[in-house]
């Protein structure tokens, strides 16, 4: 079955026609083109493909497309315009928290997500947040780090 | 790879009653999806009919009354009661359940009564509202009835709503004087993991009162209240009695997650601990 | 340049690409036209293929191509030992093997059309444990070993058996050294297979065209070898190959080699060259690609009173799976390392290659050698125990040091590296020489554990790369080579080094990064930690080269001999005018008189290196010069454990490595912190899990657990020691991936510090401690 929904995704309004069991990561790659979100196992466990949807980090691999009718979007795409980028952003490149790059979609989002609910967030905090993005290449002490970066640039006091 | 399904959103539980009962072939109602969907993602099960029940407001109730205890309605996820301020002063022990269960993603859409629902044996809620005391507030094209949780999960997966019976929540009773909870929980890694054993502890000295709930070491969670056990003997006796009381009433199996053995063990220990925590040492 | 550029952590040159998921990885590419393929693999993990049926599926609307094993068995697949097919032919030898392939128009067709084929299958009994498997009743897992294309002198297959390769080292006299032991100490030590889980899963997309080309976009490590083994599996020449890596989300050796390129070529082919693209589920990930081996190590050491040891025996089987290919070359390299990092006068070695019907074996982060130092570092531990002497020390007198000859015979150089510099500075991270910490609790215990590690790329003796410069317009650079950068960093690297001697901003550096066949030099792999050695040096030779070009062209305008132009800052001037001078930007492309006559044309730098002096070994012996450098690391862990349940935390680690020197210390740190995590996974949680039969239990994420931000240790210390490699580039030599070996072993030497127990097989479960503690 198909039906027709309309959501936000990176403050662009769509509306398009989506098969009733596509899933959200389905539809985000191959419809909107917007393949900075990854897959990384399609059931849920490894966070490459985090989006925010409605301000709260969530796995689209697990969310039917239909279900995101009426909601608001935000992916990797919607984290820079040219070469602004968000201060989270920057801090993983400075802190090296980048190799292959395949969860760094993910981890950015989940970031994102973290540090506007709690911008001061402890160590133990950071690594609750994350612990649903699976990296394989950092062993996560450069993501830690530049998770703490992102934080004291954004003026959360530590 | 999803099969084709069809998709209804329903706004009430009486539209989703009847979608129940007129939708042709298989048919599944859609909480937060991190249960169903990764079933329909492996072909596990490929319903024909999902009834998402997100449009539904009636189940969103998050209510506490010091009479009436606490309502946790059908759509309430796991985040939403690690960040509930009433739920971290009245029920410390969801909260410690909840931090316990998967992802930080996942506990965004993961429910409550989705994860009671799915009835896994290791279902991570189920011991600590079932130490709590629950209720399963069920509606169906024959009306309502409340289900004691002990009573609710029938078998591995199996739980005991009948053709067109959802449930619109939990009725959780109001917290015992002086009572002291905890849930622990036994997995693989730190990480996100189900639990290979889980178990839920609470007590109050001031009523008298001692439970426990296991999870992934039967088909279906197991309850003890063994508060008689402690009114009637000494805490050495009691104690002693209680353990071999965990180890007759378990009958854990041996998987990918763990041995039968280790489990017996891990329940073993992690319930003289949570005694020793909850209770204390010594008589009442 | 005013400012070194060697040693300091320039960003990564992908990093913006990556934060803002603007990196395209193959999964991400879509062509005009394209096909999905799907593929059913075997439900069994040894059985007869009776009859395949594939007609129903075949005129299912929107499929273009089925194959079977009957439709491509004439092609055979491989790089040391050709024993892969492309599908199963005849047999089934892995649960999870492929064994019809379908490309469709979507997913979904794809799909439903595998549905509709039916297989009949008669069920073997399987071979599953690699000790009965070298057992002369034990089933043949393949018959026509014998009949296998092999890499000849240098593997040595065992014809009737399950023997696919036996390497053999002999050094000394091993019954004299025996003779001359105060005791003999023997031990089995195991690990499971593991999965190197990168994050983006096996993709491949082809097209074949006409002319009978084809070109190839995949994520792989090493795109010469795609071409090289699909030119020789499929009977095609190079030339009529193109193969493309774009961004690769990690690979850890299991993109090495060649994977699902040739089956999405057929697919193409069959469809009529519309392009077919492959994309492993994580599920196939898991059950479908290769995977690290299993091996059982059986040691016996002699050792003196003082701790000398004077002779050791060692026998490796090598659970190598279904197939060989890889596995054999595995054996080989790790087996000569089979001693550890130690000075030992005699010894005997066998390392067999064993087919089993599991998953098989290919490459993985440090190459046999995390398997094989599990086994040593523990037998120390062992030693140390039977002598009541203190770890550190019983190390310390036997480590190899300058003048140390290593088992193949190869001697030591003070330049060589120190293995004795890591283990002191480890040592000191940890406070050896103290006291340790109470545990936390009195029903906790604290303990600590000391590794050594070293590790020779594993390579043939004659392994090359290219590497080309060109100058742009603006008087920037572009290098081109065909090293794979998929996440490790070399190409940041690399990007210094040409700053560096061609004295320019390294941002004026572009390393191309899309890798290609067509157009890039030749490199033989992106393997065994000797990119940057071999490739650096290639790049080195580039830069010189075009250095000498840019003289040349500037010496006429300049109106000087070569021998006195300096180049710097992007300026070429003669030595003490330094105010009279060229910019590159003017010479990149010719230099161009003011009247108008041209002089020089594009300038372009041609580098190329080879491994030098290395020699096969012998094949009775094992004696000879396979190591290009050698990097070795230690490793001391400190752990505290529940006694009730085994639940433990390694509270403080430190590793440190002697990488000659670091190019970019931010990179390398990485490399260290994120190597040692994948040791830590292997230690502590990772590793296959099969039923009786031979199905695979540990399939998905669900059931197969790598260590997240929740396990990692908490205070880890990465330490740099630089003891300059001769021939390195700047010094450097390899450090990506001997992190992670060694890992197990130090966390299982504290576990044995601080329980009394001796845990010889992984991973290291709370469950798998308990047990110990109850047979103690
Ligand atoms: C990566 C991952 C990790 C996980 N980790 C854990 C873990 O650590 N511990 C754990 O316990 N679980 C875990 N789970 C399982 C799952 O997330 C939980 O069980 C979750 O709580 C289910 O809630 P849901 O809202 O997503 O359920 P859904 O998937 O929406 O539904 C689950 C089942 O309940 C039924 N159902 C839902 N709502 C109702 C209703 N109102 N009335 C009647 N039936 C209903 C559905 O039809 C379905 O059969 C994990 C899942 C994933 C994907
Ligand atoms: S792809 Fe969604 S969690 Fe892995
Ligand atoms: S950078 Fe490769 S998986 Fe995280």
């Amino acid at each position: 079955m198909k039906r027709t929904i309309s959501l936000t995704v990176n403050n662009r309004p769509y509306t398009f026609e989506v098969d009733d069991r596509k899933t959200l990561l389905e539809v985000l790659r191959k419809r909107l083109s917007l393949t900075g979100t990854k897959e990384g196992c399609g059931e849920g466990e490894c966070g490459a493909c985090t989006v925010i949807m409605d301000g709260q980090a969530v796995t689209s691999c697990l969310i039917l497309a239909v279900e995101a009718d009426g909601t608001d979007i935000e992916t990797i795409e919607g984290q820079s315009i040219d070469e602004d980028i968000s201060d989270v952003q920057q801090a993983f490149i400075d802190e090296g928290a980048v190799q292959c790059g395949f969860c760094t979609p993910g981890m950015v989002m989940s970031t994102e997500a973290l540090l506007r609910r709690n911008p001061n967030p402890s160590d133990e905090d950071i690594r609750v947040a994350l612990a649903g993005n699976l990296c394989r290449c950092t062993g996560y002490y450069t993501i830690i780090d530049a998770v703490k970066n992102a934080a004291n640039k954004r003026g959360g006091k530590k | 790879m999803i099969r084709d399904l069809a998709y209804h959103k329903p706004d009430t539980i009486k539209e989703t009653i009847e979608l129940l009962g007129s939708c042709e072939g298989k048919t599944s109602l859609l909480a937060g999806g991190t249960d169903l969907v990764v079933n329909m993602r492996k072909d596990a099960y490929h319903p024909d009919n999902v009834i998402d029940v997100k449009g539904i407001e009636e189940l969103k109730r998050l209510e506490y009354s010091e009479d009436e205890g606490l309502y946790l309605g059908g759509l309430v996820t796991c985040n939403q009661l690690i960040f509930s301020e009433m739920i971290n002063e009245k029920y410390p022990v969801l909260v410690e359940a909840c931090k316990k269960h998967s992802s930080h993603q996942i506990r965004n859409r993961a429910t409550v009564v989705g994860n009671i629902c799915g009835a896994s044996p290791g279902a991570d809620l189920a011991p600590a509202l079932l130490v709590l005391g629950t209720e399963v507030d069920v509606v169906g094209p024959n009306g309502e009835r409340l289900i004691p949780l002990v009573d609710f999960f029938t078998g591995v997966k199996r739980n005991a709503l009948e053709e067109g019976e959802i449930v619109r929540g939990l009725k959780v009773a109001s917290p015992i004087k002086g009572y002291k909870a905890n849930y622990s929980k036994k997995a693989r890694i730190k990480g996100p993991d189900l639990s290979a054993v889980g178990v839920a502890g609470l007590a109050s000295r001031e009523e008298g009162v001692v439970r426990f709930a296991f999870g992934a070491v039967a088909p279906t969670p197991v309850y003890l209240d063994v508060s008689d056990l402690f009114a009637e003997k000494d805490y050495k006796a009691a104690k002693e009695e209680l353990m071999e009381k965990v180890d007759a009433s378990i009958s854990p199996i041996t998987d990918v997650r763990s041995t039968e053995k280790y489990r017996r063990r891990i329940a073993g220990v992690y319930t003289r601990r949570l005694l020793e925590e909850l209770w204390g040492e010594g008589d009442k | 340049m005013a400012e070194d550029i060697i040693g300091k952590s320039v960003e990564r040159i992908d990093a913006l690409a990556k934060v803002t998921g603007d990196a395209q990885y193959v999964h991400d590419l879509e062509l005009q036209g394209m096909l999905h393929a799907k593929i059913l693999k075997s439900p069994h993990a040894f059985a007869d293929i009776v009859s395949i049926d594939t007609s129903k599926a075949e005129k299912l609307p929107g499929v273009w191509a089925v194959l079977t094993g009957e439709d491509v068995k004439q092609y055979k697949i491989g790089l040391y030992l050709v024993d892969k097919t492309i599908l199963a032919v005849d047999k089934v030898r892995y649960h999870g093997e492929p064994v019809v392939a379908v490309a469709a128009e979507t997913e979904e067709i794809a799909q439903h059309a595998l549905e509709l084929i039916e297989i009949e299958y008669n069920e073997l009994e399987p071979v599953l444990d690699v000790k009965k498997a070298t057992e002369k009743d034990s089933p043949i897992v393949h018959e026509d070993l014998g009949e296998y294309e092999h890499m000849e002198g240098v593997f040595f297959p065992e014809p009737g058996t399950n023997i696919a390769n036996h390497f053999k080292i002999r050094k000394g006299d091993i019954d004299d050294g025996f003779a001359e032991a105060d005791h003999i100490i023997e031990n089995e030590f195991y690990l499971p297979q593991v999965n190197h889980v990168a994050m983006e899963t096996h993709t491949s997309i082809a097209r074949w065209k006409k002319g009978r080309k084809v070109k190839i976009w995949s994520s792989a490590q090493s795109p010469f070898a795609v071409r090289d083994l699909l030119g020789k599996g499929l009977g095609l020449p190079h030339e009529s190959i193109e193969v493309v890596v774009p961004y690769v989300g990690g690979g850890f050796g299991g993109k090495a080699g060649i994977h699902f390129e040739p089956l999405v070529t057929l697919l193409s082919r069959a469809a009529g060259g519309r392009p077919v693209k492959f994309v492993a589920s994580r599920e196939e990930e898991f059950n479908s690609v290769p995977v690290r081996q299993a091996l059982l190590s059986r040691f016996k050491t002699g050792v003196n009173e003082d701790g000398n040891i004077v002779a050791q025996e060692i026998e490796f089987l090598w659970d190598s799976g279904a197939n060989a290919d890889y596995g054999v070359n595995v054996t080989k390299a790790a087996g000569a390392a089979g001693c550890g990092p130690y000075e030992i006068d005699n010894v005997k070695l066998d390392s067999l290659t064993v087919y089993t019907n599991k998953l098989y074996g290919t490459a993985y982060r440090g190459f046999g050698h995390l398997e094989v130092l599990w086994a040593t570092e523990r037998q120390m531990e062992h030693v140390a125990k039977k002598l009541g002497m203190d770890p550190y020390e019983l190390r310390k007198k036997n480590i190899l040091r300058p003048g140390s000859r290593t088992i193949t015979g190869e001697k030591l150089y003070e330049h060589s590296g120190s293995v004795g510099k890591c283990l002191d500075e480890v040592a000191k991270a940890l406070n050896w020489d103290q006291k340790k910490e109470e545990p936390s609790a009195p029903h906790k215990a604290r303990g600590r554990g000391l590794a050594l590690l070293h590790k020779a790329p594993a390579m043939p003796t004659d392994v090359g790369a290219g590497a080309l410069l060109k100058f742009n317009e603006n008087g920037s650079v572009n290098l081109t080579l065909s090293l794979v950068d998929y996440g490790q960093g070399t190409y940041t690297a690399l990007a210094q080094i040409v700053a560096d001697q061609l004295s320019m901003p390294v941002d004026r550096v572009n390393v191309v990064w899309e890798n290609n066949t067509e157009t890039e030099p030749y490199d033989w792999q992106t393997v065994a930690s000797k990119g940057l050695f071999i490739s650096g040096n290639a790049v080195i030779d580039a830069c010189k080269d075009l250095k000498k070009q840019m003289k040349e062209v500037a010496a006429g305008p300049l109106r000087a001999s070569v021998d006195h132009i300096v180049l710097e800052d992007e300026k070429i001037y003669v030595n003490h005018h330094p105010d009279h001078y060229i910019e590159y930007k003017d010479i990149g492309m010719g230099y161009t008189y003011p009247n108008g006559n041209g002089i020089g044309g594009p300038l372009m730098g041609r580098g190329r290196y080879i491994a030098q002096g290395l020699t096969n070994m012998d094949k009775e012996t094992g004696q000879g010069l396979p190591a290009l450098d050698w990097t070795f690391g230690a490793h001391a862990v400190e752990v505290e454990i529940d006694k009730e349940t085994g639940e433990y935390e390694v509270v403080k680690m430190a590793s440190a490595f002697d990488l000659g020197r670091a190019i970019n210390k931010q990179n390398v740190i990485g490399q260290i912190q994120g190597g040692m995590v994948q040791g830590f996974g292997s230690a502590v949680m990772e590793g296959y899990q099969f039923d009786g039969e031979g199905h695979i239990r540990t399939n998905t994420f669900t059931d197969y657990k790598i260590p997240t931000t929740m396990d990692i240790p908490k205070d880890f210390t990465p330490i740099i020691v630089e003891t300059p490699q001769v021939d390195g580039p700047y010094g450097a030599r390899g450090v990506a991936e001997h992190p992670m070996i060694s890992v197990p072993p130090a966390i299982a030497n504290a576990i044995q510090d601080a329980l009394g127990i001796t845990i010889d097989e992984l991973p290291l479960t709370p469950e798998n401690i308990i047990e110990h503690l109850e047979n103690k």
